[in-house]
């Protein structure tokens, strides 16, 4: 450890029994069990921690917490994560950080050649420079990429939680009152919270409670802070208490909901969740830096941050120090310094007044140089800051220094009050941001309120308390927890301590201004400022945009107030009308992995399964997402054989011989009660009352406004009972939507219940000329067993025994064959598909996937949700007039559809296409244009697209389904179909430019290529449906 | 996160419901109403910064529609009811 930084004795916070190893930039280094990263770093001399984001200049630890806008780092032991904050991340034997922004290294660093460039990157530069050309883009956006970025993303996926990274837990909890932190203030809170039998989640982001009172040397803090330890000791066992030791809130979200990570050293992370009827913020405030030439060198730190590494770590950040003040109140930190051995030159205040004399007596009699003025700029190399250039009555002097302390005021930490939906606003008496007070927001207690003496803290803390419990007892009634309640008195805290107010932010600033570092997390120079408000971005949420100011990884906790001064003095307005930027959560930077938590992967969203699955997946199906979270099999390919091959021999199975397909996710209903047909004949466009018990029909489920939402078909299983089918993607939304038009369009008119009963049944779907043969082997043989065609005809049901199940058979057809849809309970599904599958062998039955369904389908017109229904067809668009009955009367999209009607011209109807050459199948998705004249005039215009495009088993060729503009009048028509160029054929041509080029043969526009298509009747194969009737 | 204290199942968190926007009845005859009214019934809300009567559906619970008058700007829930008991 290098001699001169630690002190002999001392530190609160820290165990010298217990060494530490680190490595920082590959420099071994040692440190005490206590330390953070920040005060081991600092102990062991190393003063540049950073380069900084956009100049790559050097940076050093700079505030005492979570304000500090320089000393994130990235991580490599014990995991890898960037952005981790210095400051605030507890040393560990063998821990492994790299300075962020620096290659190789952030003492030499090749990228430091941008703080010489500084001039030509002003604010706005790369919204400046990279408009032009547009095609260029691309290219500037590689570049920026490369450049920009905070840290590096861990290589490993969903590391660093799931990779040797911490323990993740999510935990939920509630209580009454969420009090976040642990100083005077929130332990008097809690005190008088618990007193009055409320129960309390009390969250502090240090392990140790106290707050700021470990930072101080003064005897009645450290009684004060003796006070809290040994409430905290006899709470340990209250019942109403839940201490959140090393827990940073995050978010304040609505209703009540607070999110707050808790770490555990190195070890464990919890993520809590607390909802709670109020809330009361004890944060604190941050101190706030001056603005002078260079005031981001390594070696100038908050004052705060001095004090803080002195009592709690034993640390002197430098050996000779200046400190540069607004006022006396920062004072006594120097004389701190002094007394811990650090050689104090001056101290620099920028006003005098209001200090006592005993304090005035104090600095002089340590022989403290006490000047009258400011800093104007800070000169220093290689090892940071070595000395400041002071303005003092009209002279200027230079003091030289190892370091500077510096204290421009105290920004009150009200991030989770404005997430709260606090409005906060500057307030001219304190120099600061304060909130207007407002019943509805968390109460603030202690110097987020208003600085305070530590007795006030403790005195605003119980009053803050008080205030709830008012609140509590003006609520009179509880039925609705959200109630909102009559404004309340204004507080009475902001009135404390008044004498300890701050002066307003200097009215000018001193130096080079493109030297002057207001944000120094973005490097955002007063300059940049300045050229923004010249430029017009004076409001406060468009400079930050322009400037990044405050958008770094600090989220403007340094630099937020200090910008928005600086653009009310350049606007020459009241900055108290000027709105500060909205702080959002999270408040501290966190792991995406530690939000997933638990739930990495496919934990986060289930898949679903059908009870055949396993099997699937056994026989070398290739299962994919289909809609709704369903994987399902696609093909099922034999060794060495292509997608393509499978495809096309599990059609020829099904057009030969017989196939076997999985339809369990599609949605199922029962729907069932007196009322039941009434309210299916409301629902669906087609008749149903008329419907025989046994038999069925195609159902479409029509919007509102007349366009299909879905389709399947309803059967009639008993007197008061139907079935109700929908597409598998459509099931959940079917299920709200029926019971949507029950309670709230009918209004619990109609006496009917409504189950979805989708997974409580297995579908095996045997299809094609020999599935009668097929189930014939399989049926029990009684009453209902008998398959001929004239007692069990196509869109016919009937409960049958099949492979000893009991099944509910269906006649309807999804390929256009002779088609079974035998549904069982779902335990029974796997036992039914294997006996099909064994009965079936010597039949040359396939198992099909929904590849091969979908060549079929198309190849007989059938339609599809999310092809041709696109939200946008209607039943006559795509041929299915015949399934709108129109005699019976009001139902779901009647009174839109009779709209539609009324003006039938130019709407897109469902065609089919067939290639006029070539043999590759059109693209889905591809355009339609519309024949030769139109094209060479240039006035090319979509006229429709391909919605499904196969190659045909059955026919020998590609056809395609496409929704055409007018199209069964167009029937015969030779139309252009849009190809991606990398597609190009023989015979295809390059589609003419939007701006009226001529077609140029031969020469790609736009990257397309068109191909000739004759549009014909959408139904390819067996258009009079003999063969799924026979 | 929203609390809604569902009138079946209690309270319970935001997640489980999904919201359908503001309530508007179905005219008893749709039939009756000229295509501008009936264009507004399909497509025009009032969309207020205030007070709001919603539709949300208990998905993941009692798999009931409800009526839930809530201020879009504060979050305030007002009153909640099954669909239909309120206006």
């Amino acid at each position: 450890m290098k001699a001169g930084f630690r002190l002999a004795e001392g530190g609160t916070g820290i165990d010298r029994s217990q060494r530490l190893r680190f490595r920082f930039d590959d420099r071994p280094l040692e440190g005490f069990a206590g330390d953070t990263l920040a005060s081991a770093l600092l102990a062991n001399g190393v003063r540049t921690v950073a380069r900084s984001f956009k100049l790559h200049r050097r940076r050093g630890i700079r505030a005492e917490g979570w304000d500090d806008p320089n000393a994130f780092v990235q991580l490599l032991e014990p995991w890898d994560e960037p952005n981790v904050l210095a400051t605030r991340a507890p040393l560990a034997d063998g821990l492994v950080a790299r300075g962020m922004h620096g290659w190789p290294g952030v003492e030499w660093d090749v990228g430091g050649v941008a703080n010489w460039l500084h001039a030509l990157l002003p604010a706005g530069f790369y919204y400046k420079t990279f408009k032009w050309p547009g095609w260029a883009w691309p290219l500037y956006e590689s570049l920026i990429r490369r450049a920009a970025g905070l840290g590096r993303a861990p290589r490993a996926a969903g590391a660093p939680r799931a990779a040797g990274g911490p323990r993740v837990e999510r935990r939920h909890v509630s209580a009454d009152v969420l009090v976040v932190g642990a100083g005077p203030a929130g332990a008097a809170a809690v005190e008088q919270l618990l007193s009055a039998g409320r129960s309390v989640i009390w969250a502090d982001d240090r392990s140790m409670p106290g707050g700021a009172l470990g930072a101080s040397a003064d005897p009645a803090d450290r009684a004060a802070l003796e006070t809290i330890q040994r409430n905290v000791g006899l709470w340990s066992s209250a019942p109403g208490l839940r201490r959140l030791a090393a827990t940073t809130v995050l978010g304040l979200h609505d209703h009540g909901l607070a999110m707050a990570l808790e770490r555990d050293g190195w070890s464990r992370e919890c993520l809590w969740m607390i909802r709670t009827d109020a809330v009361c913020l004890a944060t604190g405030a941050f101190e706030r830096g001056l603005a002078f030439e260079n005031n981001d060198l390594p070696g100038i730190m908050t004052g705060s941050a001095v004090r803080a590494l002195l009592h709690r770590h034993a640390v002197a950040p430098a050996r000779q120090l200046v400190l540069a003040a607004r006022d006396p109140l920062a004072w006594p930190v120097a004389l701190e310094a002094q007394r811990a051995g650090i050689e104090v030159a001056a101290i620099v205040s920028a006003s005098l007044d209001g200090a006592s004399s005993a304090l005035r007596e104090a600095v002089l009699a340590q022989g403290i140089d006490l000047i009258e003025g400011r800093v104007l700029r800070a000169q220093g190399g290689r090892h940071g800051v070595s000395a400041v250039t002071v303005s003092a009555g009209g002279t200027t002097k230079t003091l030289s220094c190892e370091g500077l302390a510096i204290s421009g005021g105290w920004n009150p930490a009200l991030q989770l009050y404005v997430q709260a939906g606090g409005i906060t606003r500057y307030e001219a008496a304190s120099g600061a941001l304060r909130d207007e007070p407002n019943d509805r927001m968390p109460e603030l207690a202690g110097s987020v309120a208003s600085l305070a003496s530590t007795e006030a803290c403790v005195e605003s803390g119980r009053q803050a308390a008080c205030r709830l419990l008012e609140r509590w007892a003006r609520v009179s009634a509880p039925g609705v927890s959200t109630a909102p309640s009559p404004a309340g008195p204004s507080r009475e805290i902001n009135a404390v301590a008044s004498a300890q107010r701050l002066p307003p932010s200097s009215d000018s600033t001193p130096g080079d201004a493109s030297r002057v570092f207001i944000d120094l997390a973005g490097d955002v120079t007063a300059a940049d400022i300045a050229l923004a408000a010249r430029e017009g971005y004076t409001a406060t949420e468009h400079l930050k945009r322009y400037t990044t100011l405050g958008m770094g990884p600090d989220q403007g906790r340094s630099a937020g107030i200090e910008g928005l001064l600086q653009l009310a003095r350049l606007e020459g307005l009241d900055p108290s009308a000027l709105p500060p930027t909205r702080a959002r959560p999270p408040f501290v930077p966190v792991a995406f992995g530690t939000l997933a938590g638990l739930d990495p992967g496919p934990l986060i969203r289930p898949t679903r399964e059908t009870a055949i699955t396993a099997w699937h997946r056994d026989h070398g199906a290739v299962m994919y997402e289909s809609g709704a979270n369903w994987r399902r099999p696609g093909y099922y390919p034999r060794p060495g054989e292509s997608m393509d091959e499978a495809v096309r021999r599990e059609c020829r199975a099904v057009r030969q011989a017989v196939g076997v397909y999985d339809s369990s996710p599609l949605g199922k209903f029962e729907i069932g009660g007196p009322d039941a047909a009434a309210f299916l004949e409301r629902v669906l466009a087609c008749r149903v009352a008329d419907l025989q018990v046994g038999r069925g029909r195609y159902a479409l489920a029509l919007r509102e406004d007349g366009r299909i939402f879905d389709d399947g078909t309803v059967f009639r299983l008993d007197d008061r009972r139907y079935w109700l089918s929908s597409t598998a993607g459509n099931a959940d939304a079917m299920a709200s939507w029926l019971e949507y038009a029950r309670q709230w369009l009918f209004q619990g008119a109609c006496r009917v219940m409504i189950e979805p009963v989708g997974s409580h049944w297995a579908d095996v779907v045997v299809c094609g000329p020999r599935a009668r043969d097929l189930l014939e082997r399989l049926l029990t043989p009684d009453a209902c067993a008998d398959l001929a065609r004239e007692s069990f005809a196509f869109m016919r049901c009937r409960p049958m025994t099949v492979a000893g199940i009991a099944a509910r058979v269906f006649r309807v057809s999804f390929t256009g064959e002779l088609s079974y849809e035998i549904c069982v309970p779902a335990s029974r599904g796997l036992a039914l598909w294997e006996a099909v599958m064994r009965a079936g062998a010597d039949l040359g039955i396939e198992p099909v996937g929904s590849e091969a369904n979908h060549v079929l389908r198309v190849e007989k017109g059938f339609i599809s949700l999310g092809h041709e229904v696109d939200g946008d067809t209607n039943a006559d668009d795509l041929g299915l007039s015949w399934g709108v009955h129109w005699e019976k009367s009001d139902f779901i999209g009647r009174r839109s559809l009779e709209r539609d009607r009324a003006r039938p011209d130019g709407r897109r109807h469902l065609v089919g296409l067939e290639c006029v050459e070539g043999d590759r199948p059109f693209e889905e998705g591809a355009q339609l244009v519309s024949g030769d004249a139109e094209l060479v005039a240039g006035a090319c215009r979509s006229i429709g697209l391909v919605t499904a495009s196969v190659g045909s088993e059955a026919l020998g060729r590609p056809i395609a389904l496409a929704l055409l503009e007018d199209g069964r009048s167009r029937m015969g028509e030779v139309v252009q179909v849009t190809q991606s160029q990398s597609l190009r054929g023989p015979g295809q041509r390059p589609v003419a430019g939007a701006k009226g080029d001529a077609v140029q043969p031969g020469a790609p526009v736009k990257g397309l290529m068109l191909r000739a298509a004759r549009v014909v009747a959408p139904i390819f194969f067996d258009p009079q449906g003999g063969r799924m009737r026979g | 996160m929203l609390r809604l204290h569902c009138p079946f199942c209690g309270e319970r968190p935001e997640t489980e419901f999904q919201c359908a926007g503001e309530a508007a009845r179905r005219p008893e005859d749709p039939g009756a109403l000229d295509e501008a009214a009936w264009s507004r019934q399909l497509y025009q809300r009032a969309n207020p910064a205030g007070w709001s009567v919603e539709l949300w559906w208990h998905a993941v619970g009692c798999r009931q529609w409800l009526c839930v008058e809530r201020h879009t700007v504060t979050h305030d829930i007002r009153a909640i009811a099954p669909a239909g008991d309120l206006p």
